[in-house]
C-alpha cells in the first residue's frame, strides 16, 4: 500500500496540543480526585504513622513496594522505544518516542515518591541521603533512580527543542496559554545546522548512556530482593527476570497510551494499524521472554521443592494466593500472547485490550513477588498475632497506591496537553524523506 | 390499688439504679500490684515493683503507676521510697541508708506496697513477707574434680543458721541468658543448708585468660525472696579472637568501613554516568549560547 505523504502544515496542525474536551475536563477531574483521596490517607499515615497500614513484623513491605517495582519497570520503556530503536535506526517507532519517554518520566516520579510513603516519616529520606550506607542496595537504587530521572528528562527534553521552536510560531487555544513555557525552554532554539548536529550528537550519546543505566535501575531493584536469603527471592536469574518483566509491561503501557492518544486526538494518520501490528509482535516476543523466565523461577524450585521453598510454593500454585498467581500469569502474559500472535489479534482495539492484560497482570505479578515472601521467613513465625500471618492493604495503603497510579497518568496527561505528543519537527522530516 | 404498684415501679428502679451501678464500678479495670524482695551479692536488698492489669484472660502491664514501698508497716519513717512503673510496668526501689537501723534488727520482714489512685485504677496495698537470708558460693575440689558449694543462711535472733529445702540454680553466665553447670536445673540446700554440684562444662569459652562466672540463684522463693550471687573462676577455655570484628571493612561494617573495592566500583560508575549527563548539560548550554552568537 503505497504511504500518504503529508504537507508540513497538516503535520504540525495535527499534532499541535490541543486543549481539554468535556472528556479531558472529566478524566483529569477524576485523576484529581484520586491523587487527593491518596494525599489525605498519606497525611493520615504521616500524622498517626504506619500503624494505619497493614504492614506489621513480617509483611513490612507491602503494596507500596509492589507499586515502586511496577512504576520502575514501567519506566524502563523509555530506553526499550526511543535509544535501543533509535540506535539500531528504527525508523517506525519515530511516533511513539515522546509517548515512551513521558510515560518513563512520570513512572520515574512516582517510584521516587512511593519510596518516601514507604519510610514511614518523610524525613528518613534525608537521612538516607546523608547517613547511607553504600554497601547496601537500598542506596544503590536511590543513586540510580535519581539518575536514571535526570536522563530520562534530558531525553525528553533534547528531541523536544525543534518542536518547541515550532510551538512559539504558531497560535492558537492549544498552544498560547503556554508560550511562556514554551519560550523558557527553548526560545534559544533557531534550527541551525551547529544546533542541530550538536543536538543529534548528544541524543545519541544518551540513547547509549541510558541502556545501561536503564538495566542497572531494574536490576538493581531486583537485587533488593535477590540479595536477601529468602524463599522465593533467592536467585540468581532475578536481575534478567525483572527486566525482562519490565520491558513487557512498559511495552504493554506504550500499547495502551498509543491506542488512547490515537483515538483521543484522532492520530490515525500517525499512530496507523502497522504501528500496531509491530508493537503486537514486540509485545508476543517479550512476553514470551517472560514467560521463559517465569518457567525458570517456578519451575526449577518446584521440581526441587525444598522444605523452606514449599510453603511459599504451593501458596502461590494451589493455596491463597492461587487465584491472583495463575490470574497474573494468564493475564499478563498467556491471554496476550493468545491474541497477539495473530494477525488480526493486532488490530488497534484488540492490542488496547491485551496491552491493559498485560499492564494489570504486571502490577498483580509485583505483588506476588514482594508479599508472599515475607509471610514465609526461614524461622516459624510463633507468639504473634493471627493477623501477622496475613496480609491485606488497609483503605489508606490502597488509597495511595491508587493516588500514586493517578499521579503517573495525571503527569502523563499535562505532558499530553502541554507538548505534542509525537514529534512533529521528525515526522515532518520523515515525510519529506519519503516523498524523496 | 394504684399505691402499692407505685412502690413496685420505685423498688424496681432502685434495684435496676443500683445494679447500673454496682456495673459501672466493675467496668473500672482492677489494678494488681506484685512486689519482690532482691539481694544480689549479699549488698544493698531491693524491691521490685510490677504493676498489671487482667485484660481478656491476659496479664497487659500498667504504666506510668506511682507505688510507695514500706519496710513493716506504712508509716513515713519506715519508707524505703517511691516509683512510677515504666512502660513494661515494673520499677525498683532501693533499700536508703535511713532504714538501715531497722534492717539490721530485722529477722523476718515484712514489705508493704501501695498504689497512688489515679483516673483509672484505685489505690491498692499489698504485703509480702520474707526471713532474712543469705547466700554464698565457692569453690571445692572433690576426687579432683571441680564443685561447686553454695550455702544459703538464714537470721535467727542474732545468729545465721543454714536454711534447708531452698531450691537454687547454679549456673554459668553466657553472653544472652545462664547456662547450668550440669545436668540438673535447680539444686535444693540440705540440712546444713549446702547445695553441692559437680563443674560439668569442661572447656566451656571464657574470656581471654578463661575467667568465667559462676551464678548462685534463688528465685522467687516463698521464704527468702530472691537471692544471688556471682563468683569468678578461671575454669573456661581461652576466647581466641578469630578476626571477626566490625572494624575491619566489609558489606556488613557501618557506612565508613566500606570495602575499597566496592568504593572503587560504585564511586567509577557514578563518576563515569554522571560525566556524560553534565556534558551533556554543557551541551545544552552550548546551543543556547548559538543563538546569542
Amino acid at each position: 500500500m503505497e504511504k500518504l505523504i503529508l504537507s508540513p502544515e497538516k503535520i504540525t496542525a495535527d499534532l499541535m496540543p490541543q486543549a481539554f474536551g468535556k472528556r479531558g475536563m472529566i478524566w483529569t477531574g477524576c485523576l484529581l480526585v484520586l491523587c487527593s483521596i491518596g494525599l489525605i490517607a498519606y497525611i493520615r499515615q504521616v500524622t498517626k504513622g504506619l500503624v494505619v497500614t497493614n504492614m506489621r513484623d513480617y509483611v513490612s513491605w507491602g503494596i507500596y513496594i509492589s507499586n515502586f517495582v511496577f512504576f520502575v519497570a514501567i519506566s524502563l520503556v523509555g530506553s526499550l522505544i526511543t535509544a535501543v530503536f533509535r540506535l539500531a535506526d528504527v525508523h517506525w517507532s519515530t511516533p511513539l518516542t515522546r509517548i515512551a519517554e513521558i510515560i518513563a518520566v512520570s513512572a520515574i516520579v512516582f517510584a521516587s515518591l512511593i519510596i518516601i510513603v514507604d519510610m514511614g516519616r518523610p524525613e528518613r529520606f534525608y537521612f538516607l541521603l546523608f547517613y547511607g550506607r553504600i554497601q547496601s542496595p537500598i542506596m544503590w537504587d536511590v543513586i540510580v533512580i535519581s539518575t536514571y530521572f535526570v536522563i530520562s528528562l534530558l531525553l525528553l527534553y533534547l528531541p523536544l527543542l525543534p518542536d518547541i521552536k515550532i510551538l512559539l510560531e504558531q497560535k492558537g487555544e492549544g498552544v498560547d496559554r503556554f508560550q511562556k513555557l514554551y519560550r523558557f525552554l527553548g526560545s534559544f532554539w533557531k534550527g541551525l545546522d551547529i544546533q542541530e548536529k550538536i543536538n543529534n550528537k548528544a541524543v545519541t550519546l544518551l540513547c547509549v548512556t541510558i541502556i545501561p543505566v536503564a538495566f542497572s535501575i531494574h536490576t538493581v531493584t531486583s537485587w533488593l530482593f535477590a540479595t536477601t536469603y529468602r524463599p522465593g527471592w533467592d536467585s540468581t536469574n532475578f536481575g534478567a527476570y525483572f527486566i525482562s518483566g519490565a520491558f513487557l509491561v512498559g511495552a504493554g503501557g506504550v500499547v495502551v497510551a498509543m491506542y488512547v492518544f490515537r483515538q483521543v486526538y484522532k492520530l490515525e494518520q500517525y499512530i496507523t494499524e502497522m504501528h500496531f501490528d509491530r508493537m503486537g509482535k514486540i509485545v508476543v516476543m517479550l512476553a514470551l521472554l517472560y514467560l521463559y523466565f517465569n518457567v525458570n523461577e517456578y519451575l526449577v524450585p518446584a521440581f526441587k521443592m525444598k522444605t523452606s521453598e514449599e510453603a511459599h510454593l504451593m501458596q502461590l500454585f494451589t493455596g491463597e494466593y492461587a487465584p491472583m498467581f495463575w490470574f497474573a500469569i494468564f493475564t499478563g502474559m498467556l491471554i496476550p500472547i493468545a491474541i497477539m500472535i495473530f494477525k488480526k489479534g493486532r488490530k488497534p482495539l484488540p492490542m488496547f485490550v491485551a496491552g491493559i492484560m498485560v499492564v494489570v497482570g504486571a502490577w498483580f505479578k509485583r505483588y506476588l513477588i514482594v508479599t508472599p515472601t515475607l509471610l514465609h521467613p526461614f524461622l516459624p513465625m510463633h507468639n504473634v498475632p493471627a493477623s501477622y500471618h496475613h496480609y491485606f492493604p488497609s483503605w489508606e495503603e490502597w488509597a495511595i497506591a491508587i493516588g500514586s497510579l493517578a499521579g503517573a497518568m495525571l503527569v502523563i496527561t499535562f505532558f499530553a496537553r502541554i507538548l505534542p505528543i509525537i514529534p512533529i519537527h521528525e515526522t515532518i522530516i520523515e515525510q519529506h524523506e519519503t516523498a524523496e | 390499688m394504684k399505691q402499692p404498684n407505685n412502690y413496685k415501679l420505685f423498688f424496681a428502679c432502685l434495684i435496676l439504679l443500683c445494679s447500673f451501678s454496682a456495673k459501672a464500678q466493675e467496668a473500672k479495670p482492677k489494678l494488681l500490684l506484685e512486689l519482690g524482695y532482691h539481694l544480689s551479692n549479699n549488698k544493698i536488698p531491693f524491691v521490685s515493683v510490677y504493676t498489671k492489669s487482667k485484660n481478656e484472660r491476659k496479664f497487659i502491664p500498667v504504666a506510668n503507676i506511682s507505688v510507695k514501698v514500706y519496710l513493716t508497716q506504712e508509716a513515713d519513717a519506715n519508707l524505703l521510697g517511691a516509683v512510677k512503673t515504666n512502660n513494661e510496668g515494673r520499677g525498683i526501689v532501693t533499700f536508703p541508708p535511713s532504714v538501715q537501723a531497722l534492717w539490721d534488727t530485722a529477722t523476718q520482714f515484712t514489705i508493704v506496697g501501695i498504689t497512688d489512685a489515679s483516673k483509672d485504677y484505685r489505690s491498692i496495698s499489698i504485703e509480702t513477707s520474707a526471713v532474712k537470708a543469705k547466700i554464698n558460693i565457692d569453690t571445692v575440689l572433690v576426687d579432683g574434680a571441680r564443685n561447686i558449694l553454695v550455702t544459703v543462711t538464714k537470721k535467727q535472733g542474732k545468729d545465721w543458721v543454714p536454711a534447708k529445702d531452698i531450691e537454687t540454680k547454679i549456673t554459668v553466665k553466657r553472653s544472652i541468658g545462664n547456662l547450668s553447670v550440669s545436668d540438673a536445673e535447680t539444686y535444693t540446700t540440705d540440712s546444713a543448708g549446702q547445695a553441692t554440684v559437680e563443674f560439668k562444662r569442661i572447656g566451656i569459652p571464657g574470656d581471654e585468660k578463661g575467667n568465667i562466672t559462676l551464678v548462685a540463684k534463688i528465685e522467687d522463693n516463698e521464704f527468702v525472696g530472691n537471692l544471688s550471687i556471682e563468683k569468678t573462676v578461671p575454669w573456661g577455655s581461652n576466647f581466641i579472637n578469630q578476626g571477626i570484628d566490625f572494624n575491619r571493612r566489609t558489606l556488613f561494617a557501618t557506612r565508613d568501613k566500606a570495602p575499597w573495592w566496592l568504593l572503587f566500583l560504585a564511586g567509577s560508575i557514578f563518576i563515569g554516568v554522571w560525566t556524560v549527563i553534565i556534558y551533556l548539560v554543557g551541551q545544552i548550554i552550548k546551543i543556547r549560547k548559538l543563538d546569542n552568537a
